[in-house]
């Protein structure tokens, strides 16, 4: 089991991912807290050895994804979380950034947020998301590609450059 | 940077979050082998202690100790395991009862006692498939009785709706059953499902027993009915089979279940157990 320090490194390294990732999948300030407890649990039990960072973020992020399509899943779960926490309550975010990241939720399917998110922001290969997601490679060119159509469509412009 | 990079940026982490986190793991490393990631022992013991607490504070006057242990109502479940859940007023599980060994592994495996009903559901799908009891073709059979037809329409509605999420790949279905009827399956040591199932097949299997079919999963009995509906349908002339559209819609007088979209040559037996539901 790892030690408290060890989560406290974890935290501090990828905290502000995982909440990137809750942050495209969950609509409910409660669901957040369940995805980081179920995510930094499973990272206090296991004992995988991490070559690097961005692996062990890779392997954090895996798992938070996972974890918020098993909230997203979950009927009952959707019917009891029927308040939705504001979604900006807990983040403050410029009018600018609000813009773009709403275009993302409302405009962009589920599918395409986490390869936007894992390339463009990331800075993910294809192979890597491939991994992450549980994906062939060439399924993430062809999402990357459509992703990048759509946003730029969404956004107008090239919010990419 | 682009709008993108600048946009995900400001998101972070809260310090309550963080906060929260740590708290949370800190007991929780205390009990590893806790399961239910999803429903945290913290949140949902403070959700049932207010609820509890709730409940004690109305006792004097509205609520009374038998709402919260009375049986109001009961939930069987087939899927391989067979199982039967015990519903307060609150719709809260007061009792898991299985029927046969698998349902006993099952309840084994998943604690279900002191959960709303549609959690307790998805909870006991989710280790039945788990544990390999869901394939491609499995069938989900359940049955409600309430004495109330509409708690058990509501509790029909929504375990179709659970349960279906839950097993995206299964048929599931669900009836409401009377009192009687349940009654005379636990005296045949089996779920009101699998009861309903064999006097389906009864009804056209001139041939068939109960103890012949105790032992059968209710797919196998539901193919048995089929086959033996398709018989006469084909030596009166022609093949109903394939005409009947269900729709839920269609079945608003509440003696149907909520059915998937396959055609079901049962169906149409929903309303000759008219007898059998007693709701009046």
């Amino acid at each position: 089991m790892r030690s408290e320090a060890d989560i406290d490194l974890a935290l501090q390294a990828h905290a502000d991912a995982v909440r990137r990732v809750c942050f495209l999948h969950l609509r409910n300030r409660s669901d957040v807290e369940d995805v980081f407890q179920e995510v930094f649990l499973k990272y206090v039990l296991g004992e995988d050895a991490f070559d690097s960072h961005d692996h062990e973020r890779a392997w954090l992020l895996r798992v938070a994804i996972n974890a918020c399509k098993d909230v997203n899943k979950s009927f009952w779960s959707r019917r009891v979380s029927a308040i939705e926490d504001a979604e900006y309550r807990h983040i403050s975010i410029s009018d600018g950034s609000r813009d773009v990241l709403d275009a993302v939720l409302r405009l962009v399917p589920p599918k395409y947020r986490d390869v936007i998110y894992l390339h463009y922001y990331e800075g993910y290969k294809a192979a890597e998301i491939a991994a992450i997601l549980g994906q062939k490679q060439n399924t993430i060119y062809t999402w990357l590609t459509r992703a990048r159509k759509q946003l730029e469509r969404t956004l107008g412009g090239e919010p990419l450059a | 940077m682009h709008r993108i990079q600048t946009a995900f940026d400001e998101i972070r982490a809260d310090d309550a979050l963080l906060a929260q986190t740590r708290a949370s793991l800190r007991t929780r490393r205390e009990r590893p082998d806790a399961k239910k990631f999803r429903f945290p022992p913290l949140r949902r013991a403070a959700a049932l202690a207010a609820a509890l607490a709730a409940t004690l504070a109305l006792a004097a006057g509205l609520f009374s100790h038998t709402m919260v242990f009375s049986a109001a109502a009961y939930v069987s479940i087939d899927v391989n395991p067979s199982v039967e859940l015990t519903l307060n007023r609150m719709n809260r599980v007061i009792d898991a009862q299985p029927f046969n060994e698998e349902g006993e592994m099952l309840l084994g495996a998943a604690s279900v006692k002191g959960l709303p009903y549609g959690e307790a559901a998805e909870q006991l799908m989710a280790s039945a498939d788990e544990q390999g009891y869901t394939r491609d073709d499995t069938l989900v059979a359940v049955t409600v009785q309430a004495g109330n037809a509409e708690r058990e329409r509501t509790l029909q509605d929504t375990l179709a709706q659970v349960l279906r999420a839950a097993a995206t790949d299964a048929e599931v279905e669900v009836f409401p059953v009377s009192a009687d009827l349940r009654e005379k399956a636990h005296a045949c040591h089996m779920s009101a499902a699998k009861y309903l199932a064999i006097q389906e097949l009864l009804d056209v299997d001139e041939t068939a027993t109960l103890e012949q079919y105790s032992d059968s999963g209710i797919r196998q009995i539901r193919q048995r009915t089929r086959h033996c509906q398709d018989a006469q349908n084909d030596s009166v002339g022609g093949n109903e089979h394939g005409k009947t559209d269900v729709n839920p819609a269609s079945e608003s007088n509440g003696d149907g279940g909520a059915h998937t979209d396959e055609t079901r040559g049962s169906m149409g037996r929903g309303n000759a157990h008219g007898n059998e539901h007693g709701h009046d």
